[in-house]
């Protein structure tokens, strides 16, 4: 917020230096009492104080259940009471546009995004009202998910089978409509150069996933858990067989999936097929989609400009938390076993989804525009 | 198979279990029997607390508390005429009537004793089905899903009520409010007019309340009466269970219907009461008073209803899909508990699905029993003055409505529907049809659009696709024959007695009611 000349700058930090002195001196004489209200070193939370976590989806969904999976954990790490607040809406953007335009930045509540949240925000989609510099990142939470066919499927027979180089015929893909984490899977489509007949409608993965096992769909996918829970009994019994990850984005590259170290990242199998690495916008905007729905499939938040001392002591709480045994064997089902993204490493990640070159978005957009005929943007929205 | 069910229901009874399952079904009750809240808010207000818990403990929780709100969502759709939820819509055509000729206990004894038989059978469904519904939703796929909505939208025609061209325009209209919202196959919003509260359409819920419940509300206030218009209920809680029990095969035909349907993932659980009523409206003998206060009409919808519960718990066990909002809590409580729905459900935790099965069994004999002993007094409602009660009432509804999307947008639409509704009861356009429309429009739209994406024209012949058309062709043409020939003697006996919302015999029928008889008349 302050961008004020340098005269009237200094004469403020002289103001509140003397009186915070005074607080910092009488904090040490009486043990940690210290009530620094908005300056950086006192504590931000007091025993018992309500915090609201605000989940911007329905009760029962993923990002609502990995919040209240967490909630009690935290409220005895940092004896707090926290109330999980769901405000669904717009896919998650009424929610979210709510907590950054509507709620005081005190630290007092705290807001869990998810790849829903964060995807219409890249493509500026219509209705979003913030930006990611209007959000810090505490912890972030990885999830990544595994493509499959059935065993028994006469076109795909492994991974460089879905490739345009070595597919032998159209293959169907049966998905949900072409936004969020849809794009991911579409994307490897264009990147493969591969005919595909996408068929894309159906109401979540669930459902696309029964449409893969009627054989409606050639191939599916799913992420981590569900993956585990409702394929992996498949593909143990010879009905199913993994293809590939979609990967995870390390340091701005595209790796193997820590989960699934066995499985070749969509990078590799193109490499395999082509003899060189795929390039080009289309990878650009595949790391940018993973970023944003790999890495970061759901992130807890907190106003950019809450005190610092918030930020701090509800990051040292995760820190605490994502070695604790009790917790990650609970949110397993949610978080599926991944590392969670702490301090710089969630910054950056977030920072990279804030960051991509305009020019890389218009190309994403027109993409699909051409592809799947529709703008996912607000000019799109208009027409 | 039996041993398993037997080991689970030892299981299922020990004092903690059975303290949280009467828990729930307690809470349950009471939200049913308020207005228009339901199961979905139950749920959500249950969620917070299901951390940490046993899971057979947490189970016997939600299972009991959604089970029962089927059965006792049946008080305020026949004492009121407002749909305690959306699955049970379809109560509201006879059961209001009957209330409004004072039969108001008798009505609600047959709707909570068939709830219960509808609920008992699911639990059956569901227990069979754990072990063999793999096959019959595999061979559903989105061509036989498409027919069954059409399947669906043909209750239009018959729930049309003599005014085909009205019925056929308000289902029109149905769809096209359906089609309010994120498109079903493009990341598009389509008539949102930059209004986050309509990217997600408009909640079935605030439609449903305001088509039907606040007409009768108004009109009761204007016509400064009592519900059933007499100081007396007739009819006793007795002769309506009698009237459930002499119509075993409506009850079967419904239940199968209800459950049929919930098992089906993607078709949601409002459609099957939907259709068993519209089942029974078009194929029982002397179907003429259907709509006017026919008490088969309300057994035919609460078996429905609470069968469908059982049924949905299948795609929502065994492969994830949550078939409705509570649904996809009980999912969330799943997870909360550490336990996974998947395939597994079937094998390493096949005992927390029977002990599901047996739950929703002994929920539903227990809510049952509950609400019978509450009927009679409860049903005194129905004599007391409208200005009494329906202050109470509107609030109840605001409340009911918000808890839609919890956005002002939903006591707008409330508003909006609420005077459409007025409006469309006031000139004899029909409301079910509308309803019908709207919650078929999403998935008749989004099933067609797979399956030609899919299959090109080719699944037109798929043998199952022939099937369901044929049986279509069968209900319309028998039911539109039948409903032809009742007009013709309708138009002979009575001119002009009774209509689809008033039905008093005996009573002083009043002026505007009147009006709106003659109207229909002339039109039909």
């Amino acid at each position: 917020m302050g961008h004020q000349t340098g005269g009237s700058t200094k004469n403020k930090v002289r103001q509140i230096w003397l009186p915070l002195t005074a607080v910092a001196l009488a904090a040490a004489a009486c043990g940690n009492d210290a009530q620094g209200a908005d300056g950086g070193d006192g504590e931000c939370y007091s025993p018992g104080d309500r915090i609201e976590l605000i989940v911007p989806f329905g009760e029962g969904g993923g990002t609502d259940t990995t919040a209240r999976l967490a909630a009690p954990f935290l409220a005895d790490l940092m004896d707090l009471d926290i109330q999980v607040v769901n405000i669904p809406g717009g896919g998650s953007i009424l929610g979210a546009n709510r907590y950054v335009n509507q709620t005081e930045p005190d630290g007092q509540s705290w807001l869990m995004t998810s790849a829903s949240t964060q995807v219409p925000v890249i493509v500026n989609q219509e209705g979003v009202e913030f930006a990611f510099d209007d959000l810090t990142p505490i912890a972030g939470f990885p999830l990544g998910g595994v493509i499959y066919a059935r065993s028994d499927n006469d076109i795909i027979g492994e991974a460089a089978d879905l490739t345009g180089e070595r597919q032998s015929e159209q293959y169907t893909y049966a998905g949900q409509p072409a936004a969020g984490g849809e794009l991911r899977i579409l994307l490897i489509f264009e990147m493969f150069e591969a005919d595909v007949n996408t068929v894309l409608g159906y109401d979540g993965r669930g459902p696309a996933r029964v449409a893969w096992e009627q054989g409606e769909s050639d191939l599916g996918y799913d992420t981590a858990p569900a993956y585990i829970a409702s394929v992996e009994p498949l593909v143990e019994d010879g009905d199913a067989q993994a293809l590939m990850s979609f990967g995870s984005v390390e340091g701005g590259e595209l790796v193997r999936d820590p989960q699934f170290p066995d499985l070749p990242s969509p990078l590799e199998v193109y490499e395999e097929v082509y003899g060189e690495p795929p390039s080009g916008e289309v990878v650009d905007a595949y790391v940018t989609m993973a970023v944003a729905t790999i890495s970061l499939n759901k992130a807890l938040t907190m106003h950019a400009d809450a005190p610092q001392n918030c930020k701090d002591e509800l990051a040292a709480a995760w820190q605490e938390l994502s070695q604790d045994e009790e917790f990650l064997a609970a949110a397993e089902a949610e978080l599926g076993g991944y590392d969670i993204l702490l301090g710089e490493d969630a910054q950056t990640a977030w920072d990279d989804m804030g960051e991509v070159e305009s020019s890389s978005i218009d190309w994403l957009l027109q993409w699909v525009e051409d592809t799947y005929d529709v703008r996912l943007d607000e000019e799109g929205a208009e027409g | 198979m039996l041993d398993v069910a037997h080991e689970a229901l030892v299981n299922l009874l020990q004092p903690g279990t059975m303290l949280y399952l009467c828990l729930g079904v307690a809470i349950g009750t009471v939200l049913g029997i308020l207005p228009a809240l339901g199961g979905l808010a139950g749920m959500s207000m249950l969620l917070p607390f299901i951390f940490g818990m046993d899971p057979t403990e947490g189970l016997a929780l939600l299972v009991g508390m959604f089970a029962i709100t089927a059965t006792s969502d049946t008080f305020p759709s026949v004492l009121l005429g407002v749909p305690g939820s959306s699955a049970s819509q379809a109560t509201v055509l006879d059961g209001y009537p009957l209330a409004r000729q004072g039969r108001g206990a008798e009505a609600l004894a047959a709707g909570l004793f068939s709830s219960m038989l509808g609920g008992i059978f699911g639990a059956l469904v569901m227990f069979f089905a754990i072990f063999s519904a793999r096959p019959i939703i595999l061979a559903f796929g989105s061509p036989e899903l498409f027919l069954l909505t059409l399947l669906g939208l043909s209750m239009v025609a018959l729930l049309s009520k003599g005014s085909m061209r009205l019925g056929l325009m308000a289902g029109a209209i149905g769809l096209l409010l359906g089609s309010i919202g994120g498109a079903p196959t493009h990341p598009v919003y389509r008539f949102s007019f930059d209004q986050i509260y309509l990217f997600d359409g408009i909640p079935l819920a605030v439609l449903a309340i305001g088509m039907f419940a606040i007409p009768e509300l108004i009109d009761l206030l204007v016509e400064k009466r009592s519900v059933a218009g007499m100081n007396k209920i007739e009819g006793s809680v007795f002769r309506g269970m009698r009237s459930t029990v002499r119509n075993p095969g409506l009850v079967a035909r419904s239940s199968a219907i209800g459950a049929f349907i919930g098992i089906l993932p993607g078709l949601g659980g409002s459609i099957g009461h939907w259709l068993a009523y519209g089942v029974a409206a078009q194929t029982s003998k002397n179907r003429r008073n259907f709509g006017k206060g026919d008490v088969r009409g309300v057994i035919a919808s609460e078996s429905a209803n609470n069968a469908t519960e059982g049924g949905a718990l299948i795609p929502t066990l065994m492969f994830g899909i949550p078939g409705s909002g509570s649904m996809a809590i009980l999912l969330g409580g799943f997870t909360l508990m550490g336990l996974q729905a998947g395939p597994s459900m079937v094998t390493t935790d096949l005992s927390v699905s029977v002990s599901i099965a047996w739950m929703l069994a002994i929920a539903n004999i227990l809510a049952c029993g509950v609400c019978l002993i509450l009927a009679r007094q409860i049903a005194r409602i129905t004599v007391l003055p409208a200005e009494l009660f329906t202050p109470f009432l509107f609030v109840m509804l605001f409340v009911a409505s918000y808890q839609a999307s919890r956005q002002w947008g939903d006591i707008i639409a409330l508003i909006a529907f609420g005077l459409v509704g007025w409006v469309m009861k006031q000139i004899g356009v029909p409301r079910p049809p509308l309803l019908i429309g709207f919650v078929l429009s999403e998935p008749a739209e989004r099933y067609l659009w797979t399956s030609m994406g899919t299959y090109g024209y080719s699944w037109l012949w798929h043998p199952m696709v022939i099937a369901i058309a044929a049986v279509i062709v069968l209900l319309l043409w028998f039911g539109l024959r039948v409903s032809r020939r009742a007009e013709e003697t309708e138009a002979i006996v009575e001119a002009g007695v009774d209509g689809v919302d008033g039905g008093r015999p005996g009573a002083v029928v009043s002026p505007p009611d009147r009006d709106e008889d003659r109207g229909r008349d002339t039109r039909s």
